[in-house]
């Protein structure tokens, strides 16, 4: 059987670091994570056994500080012209372990793209929150406050609300912002977060892009609380509950880019998070593709092994090509931001309206695939031991976040038909 | 009753009797389990032992299939058993299932073997018990008395007794609602006599196992050493026929289909000279040997597995119930109804959820319901069309079923019929799978929650899929029929 590394990856556009960060986190996946991954999963509560996990990798290995300049102590990945693949190679790596760990690491550095990347990069708040993230072997988490109870998915429709919905209030008081609002759903909440990026209006039902404001605000802030974790399907690793924010002050500068940078860098951070989930899926596809190939290689259906039966080995076949064309897929979005040179702004309509609908096919695919791979194990597929449900509940959730599948397809439409009045 | 109206079947089939049995699994479902759901979650003491109960000794569906003692030709219609897995997987998959498997062991038993002294003893279901209403309503006192049947001969014998040691009678009650009940259990008050497990053993310090282990778990072939009674699946057992005896031997730890922690018996599909074959096999039985982690599974929470292994456990011949590849499948057909049955109650649940969450969801920001932005609708449609098609093949099917001369289990055209019902089974499942799916992406984050309850359901069925048998045995066994495939 074929490994893992000859799904077909573009060798041509690869960071330097990409064998050596690759190995380093395949090492401390298969050492700290794939052999307790089942337990992880009862564990969403309290993360008692999760914890060490991400101990080792964002603090031991260091992995927060990946986005922060590194005369701040950081790793200078915010800067590097392969955030994109070097991201992807990392998330899909850590995905193939466990996609809630995943999430909850990349996350920490989503709301960070605001003040770490150029033409945006804010050096005074790098340099203020570069010491949460650098000087520390603590796990340190960051959270995107976006969505809200009255609107859903409502606040990543930007092309069509820009942000006319968000009713998180930031109302500026002399040289601080004062935030009122109540969010739901950030991943890294639940008591997890120390920062938060939060998305606000300053003057809520206007469709201004000025108006549109990210803000952040430390989780220790007077006036923020956090609710206890929400019990899903899968993600465990990954703690989802409700924020709400009261009467909070900030000082003024911790508003990330400025009035209209906000909303345009913004989708900066969308289109970003698509890449995310496009690796998350690339690696809950690899590891299916693992599992699946030694299943069917050590069992035995009508006195041969299973993979030598044609109508298996089409099935396999096709779970191939899923995780060959979505890992294609995924490198070559995160390609396309790392190259705006020829493909245009992360932040442009087009690239958040591709990468919508690469989400949306790599999804689809995936859950497709990991249905088909439980069916075909039989019995042995809905076994938590045998991994591959674990990623099917977990890759669903893939699909459904970020406004899910219809506000994807509607993205995609709109740009590619000029659809004007959906 | 509602359902009804929104997803017709078709009601010439459907007796008085099985609307007022709809009617009270309707209510046990309800009562026991829908309105605990959010406080209980998935608890299986709490919750689904309790409701397994209720529905045993209060709706009576212990009673449904067999009810013990006298041979009954016929035993109850597969347009019952649907009505009342369709409620009961409404209110959990997971019962369904497992009363699928116990009702197809049970369907198979009375059919065959219904005047079999032996296995009367081993395998029926016992007498009607006092509290068994089959009118479960909450506002009757059923310990206050319900009169079951009045027709109910009280001058009951010991009961007959297998593995316990103690003796119960059967008391006859009063109520007020007894016509209706009389229809509904016309047919069980002939089973007052037998039942192998007493009262005594059931006692309340045993819970939560009680009612459990009254329950037959279905053990059926999957991937292994190929076997020819089996078309390529691994026999679960071999049988060895002997002097009056038959000894059967697992080459390898099995797992029953569903609730193999907790069932009190097994009908174990085995090899025996060459042929497909079934034996019951008591939980108990020397060499039947029952242990070990028990794995956890994505969904149907009510079902417990645990491994069985069979050792060189010797049997009376009887309990050989069937042999041959017809009656093999009739046995099979049963059970993969009543899982169908099952899903599409499952999905009327997730209908119920959908409804209720569209009601005010917006979206866009302009008061516009979710439910009426075009794209939404057009999903919901597609929702909608495949439950209502679901449930009017389930009913199909059970209509199918019930004709003609498959109470013998070896009648004409059985493999027809069972080609149709996996056909049928797995075209539900398929739908049910999608629904879920859809409905999910419809809900987002609320429909990965567990609060909103319908990723149980999501899981529960993804679970029964794989229950049901590898995807590659179920095609190729349609490939056969429809096609004269002989795979290989």
């Amino acid at each position: 059987m074929k490994t893992i590394d000859e799904i077909t990856r573009p060798k041509e556009y690869l960071t330097p670091l990409d064998r050596h960060l690759g190995d380093i986190i395949r090492r401390w996946a298969e050492r700290d994570v794939m052999p307790r991954r089942r337990e992880f999963d009862e564990d969403w509560k309290d993360h008692a056994l999760i914890e060490p996990a991400f101990a080792s990798l964002m603090g031991e290995l260091g992995l927060q500080r990946m986005l922060f300049p590194e005369d701040l102590g950081g790793m200078g990945f915010g800067r590097s012209s392969y955030l994109g693949t070097g991201g992807f190679r990392i998330f899909e790596e850590i995905a193939r372990a466990d996609s809630g760990i995943a999430v909850a690491f990349g996350v920490t550095s989503w709301p960070l793209l605001m003040i770490c990347r150029p033409p945006h990069e804010n050096r005074r708040l790098c340099e203020q929150f570069a010491p949460r993230f650098c000087s520390t072997t603590r796990p340190v988490f960051a959270a995107n406050a976006m969505t809200e109870p009255q609107g859903g998915a409502d606040i990543e429709n930007l092309d069509l609300l820009r942000g006319r919905t968000i009713r998180t209030r930031a109302v500026r008081d002399g040289d601080q912002w004062v935030i009122n609002g109540h969010k739901l759903w950030p991943t890294n909440t639940g008591g997890v977060a120390d920062l938060f990026g939060v998305v606000c209006s300053t003057d809520p039902g206007s469709s201004d892009p000025r108006d549109f404001a990210f803000i952040f605000v430390p989780a220790d802030t007077l006036g923020v609380t956090q609710g206890g974790p929400y019990q899903k399907a899968g993600m465990a690793a990954d703690k989802n509950g409700d924020v709400w924010f009261e009467d909070v002050r900030v000082p003024d500068w911790y508003r990330a880019c400025g009035p209209g940078d906000d909303f345009t860098y913004f989708k900066e951070v969308v289109s970003f998070g698509l890449m995310g989930s496009l690796a998350f899926t690339s690696g809950v596809l690899l590891n299916t593709f693992e599992i699946l190939g030694d299943f069917a290689a050590r069992t035995s259906y009508r006195g041969r092994l299973l993979k030598e039966n044609d109508d298996v080995a089409g099935a396999l076949a096709d779970l191939a090509t899923d995780a060959e064309v979505v890992r294609i897929v995924g490198y070559q979005y995160a390609r396309m931001l790392d190259r705006p040179d020829l493909y245009g702004a992360p932040w442009s309509d087009e690239i958040v309206a591709k990468g919508r609908a690469y989400k949306c096919f790599a999804c689809d695919r995936a859950v497709s695939a990991l249905g088909r791979a439980m069916e075909l194990m039989g019995r042995h597929g809905s076994d938590r031991s045998g991994d591959v449900e674990k990623h099917w509940r977990d890759v669903k959730i893939v699909q459904l976040w970020m406004g899910g599948k219809q506000l994807g397809q509607m993205e995609a439409a709109r740009w590619f038909y000029d659809c004007e009045t959906l | 009753m509602r359902y009804q109206e929104l997803f017709p079947v078709p009601s010439a089939r459907i007796a008085e009797s099985d609307e007022l049995l709809a009617e009270s699994v309707f209510r046990w479902a309800e009562e026991r389990v829908v309105s605990k759901r959010r406080k209980l979650g998935e608890s299986f003491d709490e919750l689904l032992t309790p409701a397994l109960l209720a529905l045993l000794d209060e709706v009576g569906l212990r009673h449904l299939v067999w009810s013990g003692g006298e041979t009954s030709e016929t035993t109850t219609s597969p347009t019952t058993l649907v009505v009342a897995l369709e409620q009961v997987g409404r209110a959990d998959l997971g019962l369904a299932a497992v009363l699928a498997g116990h009702f197809a062991l049970q369907r198979v038993l009375v059919r065959c073997h219904g005047g079999n002294p032996s296995l009367e003893k081993g395998f029926s279901p016992g007498p009607l018990s006092r509290k068994t209403s089959g009118n479960f309503s909450p506002s009757v006192d059923v310990d206050a008395g319900v009169d079951v049947d009045a027709d109910v001969d009280e001058d009951v014998d010991e009961p007959a007794r297998n593995h316990s040691t103690t003796t119960t009678t059967t008391t006859t009650t009063t109520s007020t609602s007894t016509g209706r009940v009389k229809r509904l259990f016309k047919s069980f008050k002939e089973g007052v006599r037998g039942g192998n497990f007493s009262s005594e053993k059931f006692s309340p310090r045993e819970l939560p196992l009680r009612g459990w282990s009254e329950l037959g778990a279905l053990v059926l072939p999957d991937y292994g050493p190929a076997s020819p009674a089996f078309d390529g699946l691994g026999a679960p057992a071999v049988a060895m026929l002997g002097r009056g005896t038959v000894v059967i031997e697992s080459r390898r730890p099995v797992r029953p289909q569903h609730a193999g922690a907790d069932a009190g018996w097994f009908g174990v599909a085995c090899e025996l000279e060459g042929e497909p074959a079934l034996v019951v096999v008591p939980g108990d039985a020397a060499g039947a040997l029952r242990g070990g982690e028990v794995p956890k599974k994505t969904g149907l929470r009510a079902s417990r597995d645990a491994e069985l292994t069979l050792a060189g456990v010797e049997l009376p011949e009887d309990h050989v119930v069937l042999v041959g590849a017809a009656p093999y499948s009739v046995l099979v057909s049963d059970y993969r109804l009543g899982c169908a049955a099952g899903c599409v109650g499952a999905l009327l649940a997730a209908h119920a959820i959908l409804r209720d969450w569209s009601e005010d969801r917006v979206i866009k920001g302009q008061g516009r319901l979710l439910r009426d932005n075009p794209l939404a609708a057009a999903l919901m449609g597609r929702i909608g069309a495949r439950l209502a098609t679901s449930r009017l093949l389930v009913h199909g099917l059970a209509d199918l079923l019930g004709t003609g001369s498959s109470d013998a289990l070896d009648g004409a055209g059985s493999t027809g019929r069972s080609a149709t019902t996996l056909a049928v089974c797995s075209a539900v499942l398929d739908a049910a799978a999608s629904n879920l799916d859809e409905t999910m992406e419809l809900m987002a984050s609320a429909g990965y929650a567990t609060e909103w309850q319908l990723e149980r359901s999501w899981r529960d069925v993804k679970t029964l899929q794989t229950v049901l048998g590898p995807a590659p045995a179920r095609l190729a066994e349609l490939a056969a029929h429809s096609f004269g495939c002989e795979v290989r």
